[in-house]
């Protein structure tokens, strides 16, 4: 290919034609979200990513033509064009959506939902503390930064927005042996009417655990209803308070006072600041471009 | 024709990011997301869910003994599970001899990239010592509705986690006629 001809196809993509061709199937994907997940073209993918590169290359031939040729008006559009298309190349590859449940002093290392895009990274979230007494509020410390959020407000640090859950009981589950063996001990999070389970150790058992009743003012459940559950087999169920014990199969079971844990959604997603200068270059496209059409007419009129 | 031609450009780009979009990113825009499974898939995970439940009857009747473990349409780690069930009883000299006496089945739906069977089960078992094979308790029964979660792998439908799931027991269940 000869330099003329790379020249000419260079100039080709900088075109409206060209502009228009790339732009209409990013459009089009950004329209598919409302089709709902499933059927939306992933933004984050490889046809997008593509398609937004060529187009960022169009955009920049097109600018550089324009200065070239002392179209200020367009020059202008087109930057502005790709202020918006990097705003949205961030908002599409770097975003998280997540939930996790913290007891007090945790940090969050799994996630119990996660949602993220090309680089979207997890916030580091630590909760700090819960308080009971007075005005219900949570001290969380995201990405080193501590703040005070209130109990199921929204609260925003920096591009992450949070929301702390209810405060819900944990407990200490300790498995020993009948000689006073431990065996292996774990922290249950709970939540009131819901059943979940826990496994301790290397042991076959399920423990099927329900908090009833309502927690204490300091968090610790009313009761328990257990269950001791080994395959297909129910060895035991029954219902028990904290600081009581169970006995099965040559092993004891006791639910010791634990703290309090809740539920936090975190959600990341880059702030809108390129959508600032592309509005401004825009604006400025336009106005320019009255401009020149106001000095058109009164040339014209003059000339008469 | 002349009006197909400044479309030309925009359509073949649409075209081409939609075949990107279908062969490197996996978009499938006309899958079925609605969760329906043909009554044939249906078939086919009761049977691998009833195969499960042959192969851990047959674990537990022999003490452990591994012959059936790759006819087990199980992942590793439920297999684990199970063994870690019979490592349990064996380390207290023991055995447990489970039959399943029915199985109805409830439901069986998707659930994301994986699907669900629920079904209630009825099961007699007794405790044996494993030295003698001798009884150590009463032939006891239960009647228990289990959730199983199964993913295509390597051509069948093998189950990846089960767990308690309340049901009612269905009418009709163990009636005898008088």
């Amino acid at each position: 290919m000869t330099g003329r001809t790379a020249l000419s196809w260079l100039g080709a993509l900088g075109s409206r034609r060209a502009i228009g061709g790339l732009a209409l199937p990013l459009g089009l994907s950004v329209l598919s979200l409302t089709a709902g997940e499933g059927r939306a073209v992933p933004l984050d993918g490889v046809a997008a990513r593509i398609w937004a590169g060529a187009l960022a290359l169009a955009l920049t031939v097109a600018a550089v033509r324009a200065v070239a040729d002392r179209r200020g008006a367009r020059a202008l559009a087109c930057a502005a064009a790709l202020f918006a298309l990097a705003q949205a190349a961030l908002l599409a590859g770097n975003r998280f959506d997540g939930t996790i449940e913290l007891g007090e002093g945790e940090q969050a290392t799994a996630w119990r939902t996660a949602r993220t895009t090309l680089w979207g990274l997890p916030p580091r979230v630590e909760l700090v503390e819960l308080s009971g007494d007075g005005e219900p509020v949570a001290r969380v410390r995201v990405d080193g930064r501590e703040v005070t959020a209130r109990i199921g407000s929204e609260i925003r640090v920096s591009d992450t927005s949070l929301r702390v859950g209810e405060p819900l009981p944990v407990v200490g589950a300790e498995v020993s042996s009948r000689t006073g063996r431990d065996v292996d001990a774990v922290l249950v999070k709970l939540t009131p009417g819901v059943r979940t389970y826990f496994q301790v150790g290397l042991l076959p058992h399920r423990f099927y655990v329900t908090s009833l009743g309502r927690p204490d003012e300091r968090g610790r459940p009313e009761r328990l209803h257990v269950r001791v559950q080994r395959g297909k087999v129910n060895v035991l169920e029954r219902d028990l308070r904290v600081g009581e014990q169970l006995s099965f199969e040559g092993l004891i079971l006791s639910f010791v006072d634990a703290t309090r844990w809740a539920r936090i959604d975190a959600r990341r997603a880059p702030r809108p600041w390129l959508l600032l200068p592309a509005a401004v270059l825009a604006a400025a496209s336009a106005g320019w471009s009255f401009a020149v059409q106001l000095l058109r007419g009164w040339t014209a009129n003059r000339g008469r | 024709m002349s009006i197909l031609v400044p479309l030309a450009v925009p359509m073949a780009s649409v075209l081409a990011f939609a075949m990107t979009a279908v062969f490197v990113d996996g978009w499938r825009p006309m899958r079925d997301v609605s969760g329906a499974l043909s009554d044939g898939e249906k078939r086919e995970i009761a049977s691998s869910v009833a195969t499960l439940n042959q192969v851990y009857q047959d674990f537990f009747a022999s003490g452990g003994r591994p012959d059936q473990i790759n006819a087990c349409p199980a992942t590793a780690s439920v297999k684990h599970f199970i063994f870690r069930d019979l490592g349990f009883l064996r380390n207290n000299g023991l055995a447990l001899v489970q039959d399943l006496a029915e199985a109805h089945v409830v439901d069986v739906r998707r659930s994301g990239a994986d699907v669900e069977l629920v079904q209630y089960e009825t099961w007699n078992y007794v405790y044996q010592r494993l030295s003698d094979r001798q009884p150590v308790s009463q032939l006891s029964g239960l009647g228990q509705g289990f959730r199983y979660t199964l993913r295509r792998q390597d051509g069948r439908w093998t189950v990846v986690a089960w767990d308690l799931d309340e049901v009612p027991e269905p009418d009709g269940i163990g009636e005898v006629a008088w």
